[in-house]
């Protein structure tokens, strides 16, 4: 349950989402009470059961290591919000890393 | 006061594979800005992962070579964070079922044979890469990068001395080159290695709070940072003060390391197995 | 034209009773006059008629793909090179995708004329049409009603007309609950059976690519065309197809259809309990038995289905960050700006509610508790399932509890519309192929039946439902003044 106005805050920073005050507030309840609701899971005994991740139970196929690609960098340049000198661009980042 | 460094070392060694990780783009170094960077790599909307055999087994061949545990039906996770040189906005990685585990590369340290163990080797994708220095007002992200296979190899904090690290790391160096999995080229960034470093009094068991190092391109940069370190940390636990659990980062220039990222800024990368790749199935033939 | 079923255009068009450019005009000139449906994001009259020309030419010789000239439309979560792929948000408002879909691409390679994309729930999520950036759909038979959704234009545009066929995603039932709520059949495959390259993901263990038309007849033609192993899919299913249609009009003589007690609970509308009953009563005419089942597990359903499809969407949606494509929020300062004012301004409500509740359920402490539970209690549920299906051939259900709510009128509780869903999510957590059929109405809106089989039992649930509709008339019936 998030139930704290903090909680709220540091998944909305984790997701990079902000909201007015109103629209948090609306928001923090939705998903509260999307909480409660999901809550009845627990009602289930999963004793020694393994979580299911993929419908069919299959393994990775392998792709031979060959390139195939070629430049697309026109392409991806006419879709960009903001490319010069074939480089995307972001506000300058202060840090020099990570 | 004795105190007794403890170190654990995390090298990201770039495959030497044709492709990328999960698209058929290369993986040449040096190609011009974006070039190399397919609409998989770049993150477009519904784009899905297919992964490089050769990565899968140039991890095996690894595994086999540290006389590590081979792990049937790993599966691949996704570490969630932003940053522009991230384009999915989450890094495909190995977390809770890595390839390879449990190994161990004995080094010669002065007529002295030192087994290291190294805990775990993962398959993960590479990221692209920030210049800042390209553009006046904004920084500049180039892809080629993204989605280059890596295998990283993580030790267990068994590593007592920078001098040991650096006889670990040029021995795994020389391993992976030999293997050919592997360039080794420090330059252009083949084989980039983190360092996490605490001290403790001599005797004791519990560990102390590590820093973790970065930006370590050359194996005299490594030697050096853990020598400030070192002093670092007990210059600050003997008068008194406590060690904060950080990252940070080496610059030559001055010969110290300076705080990139605090514990309490540090990311939560709520891994999760990534639902578009199954497991990876280990047959016998990829023992052979 | 229009009151043609596919299979009976396809025939019309080889055998030159028309042509494809009549036939793409005819629809274009449709999709103009009923716009106030709202079914379409985009429009490209002039690529489809320049296809439909291509078409007439290669219809001249003597064989051509089944769907050479047809019109057809796909929900604009499929990356199409022609035309933007929206997702109905503003976030994608004026994306234009460099590559096409698999599917997208196997339509066209079968002659099929791509005439625009349909309208959706943003980022498909949304059982209703009205969380789209380009304003809700109305449903043609009764335009103060929704269309169902997330696939609500597809459905809409089917069900009035504008095209013979669709295609639409279903992550939680959002072919068949459109289906059900426009009168169609709509068919969700066996998950990795249908390529998701070019989908724009949802939440990619749940997603599954479909199609909407008049009939089970119809559907067996689309699926021949859409289906297959796609090399560029890790998920994609490597087997061989049968032949849809010719898997149809075989007896089903000795059919076990299992109905859960689930399905049947007191808030199901009195209307669409008697039409599943009247439908019982012919297919046991036919010689099918009825098995009861009980599903205990089935009120699980949706609360395991939220947290693993907002956790999955949480991750997929992060790409979405002003940098490479899409919305880009203008004089950030920081990096950190950019990024978040970016994903602010180009995401919905329900957008944002789903991946603030998907971030939280991977969030450290609360990872085990609610997304591993989920996955553990989904194993349970594929479980109970495959089961249930290995006592009997298919299940049967109403696909829906009630006929399509007004528009507005479901939009206040969140719960409350996910309830809605409560019949068709199984089909998504366990990969099993499911389709909804018309049976009947309701004060003048349309029932579906939903028929879930064992994987990869698409022939036969195609053939069960072509059964049923050789012997009613519910799929013949269209909204009055259409």
């Amino acid at each position: 349950m998030l139930t704290s106005a903090q909680e709220f805050k540091k998944i909305a920073t984790l997701a990079h989402l902000e909201a007015d005050s109103k629209s948090a507030h609306q928001l923090a309840s939705d998903v509260s009470s999307i909480m409660g609701f999901i809550e009845q899971l627990r009602t289930v005994d999963t004793t020694a059961v393994t979580p299911l991740i993929h419908p069919l139970e299959l393994h990775q196929r392998l792709r031979v290591d060959e390139v195939h690609e070629t430049s697309c960098v026109e392409q991806l340049a006419a879709i960009a919000p903001l490319f010069a000198e074939d480089l995307y661009l972001v506000p300058k980042i202060i840090e020099s890393g990570k | 006061m004795t105190w007794e460094t403890v170190i654990g070392l995390e090298v990201h060694a770039q495959l030497k594979t044709c492709s990328k990780l999960f698209s058929s783009s290369a993986t040449r170094y040096g190609a011009p800005a974006n070039s190399q960077t397919s609409y998989i790599d770049a993150g477009l909307p519904g784009i899905l992962p297919v992964l490089n055999q050769k990565a899968v087994q140039m991890a095996i061949q690894f595994g086999f070579a540290i006389n590590a545990t081979i792990n049937n039906d790993s599966f691949f996770e996704r570490k969630n964070y932003f940053y522009p040189d991230l384009p999915k906005g989450y890094q495909i990685s190995q977390f809770q079922r890595p390839i390879v585990s449990d190994g161990h590369l004995d080094i010669d340290d002065h007529q002295q044979t030192k087994r290291v163990e190294i805990l775990r080797a993962h398959l993960e994708e590479d990221a692209g890469k920030s210049l800042h220095e390209a553009h006046p007002t904004d920084t500049g992200i180039d892809l080629n990068r993204a989605g280059n296979p890596l295998l990283e190899i993580v030790t267990t904090p068994c590593i007592t001395s920078a001098k040991e690290a650096i006889c670990y790391l040029k021995t795994l160096h020389q391993l992976l080159v030999f293997l050919d999995i592997c360039d080794g080229n420090m330059q252009e960034g083949s084989f980039r290695c983190d360092v996490n470093i605490s001290i403790r009094p001599k005797g004791q068991n519990t560990l102390g709070t590590r820093t973790e190092l970065k930006n370590l391109n050359s194996f005299r940069f490594i030697e050096k940072a853990i020598h400030y370190e070192e002093c670092r940390h007990q210059d600050l636990l003997e008068s008194g003060q406590i060690v904060l659990q950080e990252t940070r980062l080496y610059c030559p220039k001055t010969n110290t390391t300076q705080v990139l990222r605090t514990k309490e800024n540090e990311n939560d990368y709520r891994y999760f197995p990534d639902p578009d790749l199954l497991p990876i199935h280990i047959t016998a033939e990829d023992f052979a | 034209m229009h009151t043609l079923s596919l299979t009976a255009l396809t025939k019309a068009l080889q055998q030159r009773e028309f042509s494809s450019t009549e036939l793409t005009q005819h629809y274009l000139n449709r999709i103009e006059k009923y716009q106030e449906l709202n079914a379409f994001i985009s429009i490209d009259a002039k690529g489809a008629l320049s296809a439909a020309a291509l078409a007439d030419k290669a219809l001249k010789n003597a064989e051509t793909p089944t769907l050479m000239g047809i019109p057809m439309a796909h929900k604009d979560i499929f990356c199409t090179e022609a035309m933007p792929t929206t997702c109905a948000s503003k976030m994608l408002e004026h994306f234009y995708s460099p590559y096409s879909a698999t599917i997208v691409k196997r339509f066209q390679n079968a002659g099929a004329i791509l005439v625009g994309k349909t309208n959706m729930d943003e980022f498909a999520m949304g059982s209703t049409n009205e969380n789209s950036y380009f304003g809700p759909v109305k449903n043609p038979w009764n335009i103060e009603c929704v269309p169902g959704g997330s696939s609500g234009g597809s459905a809409a545009a089917v069900a009035a007309s504008l095209v013979p066929f669709t295609t639409g995603s279903d992550t939680g039932g959002s072919i068949r609950q459109p289906a059900a709520f426009c009168g169609l059949s709509g068919l969700k495959p066996t998950y990795g059976l249908v390529s998701r390259f070019g989908m724009v993901a949802y939440a990619s263990s749940l997603d599954h690519a479909g199609a909407f038309a008049h009939s089970a007849e119809d559907l067996a033609l689309i699926l021949q065309t859409m289906a297959g192993f796609d090399e560029h899919d890790s998920t994609s299913i490597q087997r061989p197809l049968p032949n849809y249609s010719a898997a149809l009009k075989k007896p089903i003589k000795n059919l076990r259809i299992g109905l859960p007690a689930g399905f049947f609970h007191e808030e199901v509308d009195g209307d669409i309990k008697e039409a599943l009953h009247a439908a019982v009563t012919l297919f046991e005419a036919a010689g099918a038995t009825v098995v009861p089942l009980d599903l205990t597990l089935q009120p699980m359903w949706v609360p395991c289905y939220y947290v693993i499809a907002s956790a999955e969407a949480s991750s997929n949606l992060s790409r979405y960050d002003g940098v490479r494509f899409g919305h880009r929020a203008r004089h950030a300062k920081t990096l950190q700006e950019l990024i978040t004012r970016s994903r602010t301004e180009g995401f919905g409500m329900e957008v944002k509610r789903r991946v603030l509740l998907g971030t939280h359920v991977l969030s450290s402490g609360y990872f085990d508790d609610y997304y591993v539970k989920a996955q553990k209690v989904r194993r349970l549920i594929q479980e109970e399932l495959q089961q249930a299906l290995s006592t009997v051939d298919i299940i049967l259900g109403p696909t829906t509890p009630s006929t399509a709510y007004k528009l507005g009128e479901a939009l206040r509780y969140p719960t409350q519309r996910y309830l809605a869903d409560s019949f068709t999510v199984g089909a998504n957590l366990a990969g099993l192929p499911a389709l909804s059929i018309p049976m009947g109405f309701s004060k003048g809106l349309p029932i579906g039946m939903q028929m879930i089989g064992p994987h990869f039992s698409e022939a036969s649930l195609l053939n069960i439902a072509d059964y049923y509709q050789q012997v009613t008339d519910w799929h013949h019936a269209r909204p009055n003044e259409l």
